[in-house]
């Protein structure tokens, strides 16, 4: 294929890692599945839930990376499209595990409490150092709480929060506008916030 | 609802629409300065934004676990086949 001279150029740390393969170097592969083993392993922790459907996530990613590596057009960061096909994969993956059911999360239903049934100005959980808060168990209400999301508003805090993708590269790997990213994104935080603020108050 | 209290609903939910932009810097700075002055003016605000920047806190900070040696092993066989 012939390269467009006047395509857009990204800085990206594995473009030459990707080039090498696709000259013949293919035993580099493993290189690549090395950089993003664990990341993919754990983005299909918090998208799917279980160790199973994560494994099979990695595994048939990389697969499909693999097949399709020479169609990388070096357009974009190669992690976002490794991140596209992930995605494509849960999505796969979804007809065999549960989900959360799909739904529209409202501002309204997130809107501050009444200043009347506020008891205390900062809960301790909003004052302590992360450090003290941040133990097992609250790392596991905080991943149930990412999986009870809808799965659209799911892919877009997993991707910007806990991936660390910026709002323009999560709207590229999920094909939304960054308005729309923004938007669920948001949404996504208050009903974490929600869940969080339930177990504290009840435990 | 009174006009009041509907008044007062729409800045706490114009508020509550800016938590994102406001935690992420994303805000100009006269749009962060009325977030601030509502936020000093309202505690019901003040609560939600204190509790939504720990909650966001918190997600960027959730640790990664190990992939399980045997499952990587079995990969890099798998791939090893292909490649």
């Amino acid at each position: 294929m012939t390269e467009n001279p006047n395509r857009k150029i990204v800085q990206d740390e594995d473009a030459e890692l990707v080039r090498a393969i696709n000259a013949g170097r293919t035993e580099d592969f493993h290189e690549l599945v090395r950089r993003y083993e664990k990341r993919i392993f754990n983005f299909g922790l918090r998208v799917c839930g279980n160790q199973r459907d994560a494994e099979d996530i990695v595994q048939e990613t990389f697969l499909n990376v693999f097949r399709y590596l020479k169609d990388f057009r070096y357009e974009a960061k190669f992690k976002n499209w490794l991140y596209r096909i992930a995605i494509s994969t849960c999505l796969k993956a979804k007809r065999k595990s549960k989900y959360a059911p799909e739904r529209e999360l409202s501002l309204e239903e997130f809107a501050p409490q009444d200043e009347a049934a506020i008891t205390r100005e900062l809960p301790g959980w909003a004052s302590m150092p992360l450090d003290q808060l941040l133990n097992e168990e609250l790392a596991t209400v905080i991943k149930e709480a990412i999986l009870a999301l809808p799965e659209k508003y799911r892919l877009v805090i997993v991707l910007r929060d806990l991936e660390g993708f910026s709002t323009r590269e999560a709207a590229q790997i999920l094909n939304l506008t960054p308005s729309n990213t923004k938007v669920r994104l948001h949404r996504a935080r208050l009903f974490l916030r929600d869940k969080l603020k339930e177990y504290y108050e009840h435990g | 609802m009174s006009m009041d209290k509907a008044e007062k609903l729409q800045h706490c939910l114009t508020f509550l629409e800016s938590l994102s932009d406001y935690v992420d810097e994303e805000l100009d700075e006269t749009t962060r300065r009325a977030i601030d002055a509502h936020a000093r003016a309202c505690l019901g605000c003040r609560v939600c934004l204190k509790t939504f920047k720990r909650t966001v806190a918190l997600l960027q900070r959730l640790d990664c676990k190990p992939v399980p040696p045997q499952f990587s092993l079995r990969l890099k066989k798998a791939l090893r086949d292909i490649c």
